[in-house]
């Protein structure tokens, strides 16, 4: 039984110290906010829109700098307009979102860049974000997650089938009298909301990833949309987990660490989906491919 | 269905309806009675989605009036099923084959509300009455293209609606499903329920239907399969490139899934 303890106080080993309680904590909370709605991402083709929000924020933090304004607000507030831009010029241009999303966050991107152009001084907590950093979570940043993962979580609860039965076929849902266009709009708000708050944790350049990538592997494994984004949660927090314990014991960053988790795991989701599976045509003379005395075919492993 | 039906009527006054200065629908006047079955037939691009979304309040007319009966269409949509045109829809969708019939009951229920035994009990009518009660808990990406049609028919059914519009329901599949699915919605509309749908078959209008608009972005004519299905009319309302043939005392068109281009195509090489 030793080996049994020293691997359990190995595992405990990176929750003995508060400020990694709080980079854990977060991580995971990101990770199932960024799974659950991500199952919609996925499902709308939308999952651009993760990479288009996480560099819209930009925008709003060379913003919060320049005007010494709360920096998680400034990046909220730019990560919303720009979900509410992409939605608007979708829909009034008659462009795809996908278009929609790439002229207006490079748009919000570039504002920024050149806001901080003139500002010469060093942006240690800049680089921060852009890699994400679950050593400087705060106090404070960890009760935004908590209320931001409170929040999206009782929305998709709420509006759980008015999401699915617009995700899925927007005219029907219309017709059916449910507004549509509200909820398209609330999503990208969550989506938005979600987004920045994953920032901290893991930064602009992978944010994506934890919000596609759990949808993605459960997609392999189910053709149930319910079961789908719990399953997508659960991966997303067994992902958030493995990157941890990734980081701590190999030191490396754990917002990367995370993703290549969560990559990891679609791969084994993708070899392990039923849904690609052949058909076994029985051969002639195969007894144990032919049917059985009651007319039934087996599959066959 | 357990409830009476009282099958809605449909007015249209002067719709017109489009973007820019491009009108889709040019000044539709049009009464539909309860109870009627009405095929909606045109070209390509000649208004008929558009139609049937006015109907259904999606699209507000630019100018012009439409009740259902006689209320605006925002007022009735709970007694309104509706069958979207099934090339939108993403067949990979992680849904089964009773997920989507209960989705026909989405509109009635309110927020958090969970489907009532009521609510499984008109949905499994819908199922079984379109014959797919045993693929019920297969995904819908496994069902064929008559199953499709035929899950969503169930879909709009299980609203127990007084109204049906139906964006093409019996495209894209084979001429037995073709007929089977025509049988399922003469049954449908003969229990009480309006019905109007789009179609690119005009031998199945000739024989299901009691009225025919033919759309060519304006009214072409509207009347019994009887009065519209004349050469002149068919002519007007596809641009001249239907050959047909008499049959009795009736034209059937030589018709077939291709392009309109195609078509005429096909017209010149008879006529050489």
């Amino acid at each position: 039984m030793n080996w049994l303890t020293q691997l359990s106080a190995l595992a405990l080993e990176p929750w003995q110290f508060e400020f990694l309680q709080r980079g854990i904590a977060a991580i995971i909370l990101v990770s199932v906010t960024c799974a659950a709605v991500g199952t919609h991402v996925v499902l709308r083709r939308l999952s651009f829109i993760g990479d288009g929000l996480a560099h819209a924020t930009f925008g709003g933090l060379a913003v919060g700098f320049l005007l010494k304004l709360n920096l998680f607000a400034s990046a909220v507030v730019a990560a919303v307009l720009t979900a509410f831009g992409i939605g608007t010029v979708s829909r009034k241009a008659d462009i795809s979102l996908d278009t929609s999303i790439g002229i207006l966050f490079s748009g919000v991107f570039a504002g920024g860049i050149v806001i901080l152009s003139h500002d010469r001084g060093y942006r240690g907590d800049l680089f921060d974000l852009l890699l994400g950093n679950v050593l400087t979570v705060s106090q404070l940043d960890l009760k935004l997650t908590l209320v931001t993962t409170a929040l999206v979580i009782s929305c998709l609860i709420v509006f759980y089938k008015e999401l699915l039965f617009s995700t899925f076929d927007a005219a029907g849902a219309a017709a059916a009298g449910i507004p549509v266009l509200w909820l398209d709009f609330a999503l990208l708000a969550l989506i938005a909301l979600t987004v920045t708050t994953a920032l901290q944790t893991v930064g602009v350049l992978l944010v994506s990833a934890l919000l596609v990538t759990p949808a993605a592997s459960a997609m392999q494994l189910t053709d149930r949309f319910g079961v789908l984004m719990l399953l997508s949660a659960a991966l997303g927090v067994v992902a958030g987990l493995a990157g941890i314990y990734l980081s701590y014991f190999f030191d490396v960053p754990a917002g990367a660490a995370v993703v290549l988790a969560s990559t990891a795991i679609f791969f084994i989701c993708f070899l392990a989906s039923p849904k690609r599976e052949e058909l076994h045509v029985p051969e002639p003379g195969d007894a144990a491919a032919g049917p059985d005395a009651a007319g039934h075919f087996h599959r066959i492993k | 269905m357990s409830q009476p039906q009282t099958p809605l009527s449909i007015n249209l006054v002067n719709v017109w309806a489009g973007y820019r200065r491009q009108p889709i629908l040019a000044d539709i006047s049009l009464s539909i009675a309860p109870g009627d079955f009405v095929g909606v037939i045109g070209p390509n691009g000649c208004g008929k989605s558009t139609l049937l979304k006015v109907i259904l309040g999606l699209v507000k007319p630019a100018r012009g009036e439409v009740t259902v009966g006689g209320q605006p269409p925002d007022k009735v949509r709970s007694r309104i099923g509706y069958l979207p045109q099934l090339t939108q829809i993403d067949f990979n969708f992680p849904l089964t084959v009773w997920d989507v019939v209960l989705m026909g009951r989405y509109g009635k229920l309110g927020l958090v509300r969970r489907p009532s035994p009521a609510d499984r009990a008109a949905a499994q009518a819908a199922i079984e009455r379109v014959g797919l009660a045993d693929l019920r808990h297969l995904p819908i990406g496994q069902l064929s293209g008559g199953q499709r049609q035929r899950a969503f028919i169930a879909r709009a059914i299980a609203a127990e609606p007084d109204l049906l519009v139906l964006d093409e329901p019996i495209t894209g599949v084979d001429i037995t499903t073709q007929h089977a699915l025509s049988h399922l919605l003469e049954e449908v509309n003969q229990g009480g329920i309006t019905i109007v749908n789009t179609t690119h078959d005009l031998n199945c209008v000739a024989s299901s239907f009691n009225r025919v608009v033919c759309l060519n972005n304006r009214l072409v004519a509207f009347g019994t399969p009887e009065e519209v299905l004349t050469r002149d009319i068919l002519n007007e309302t596809y641009g001249s490139h239907l050959l047909m043939a008499a049959g009795g005392d009736r034209l059937f068109p030589l018709h077939d899934h291709t392009e309109a281009g195609e078509h005429s195509h096909a017209v010149e090489k008879q006529r050489t």
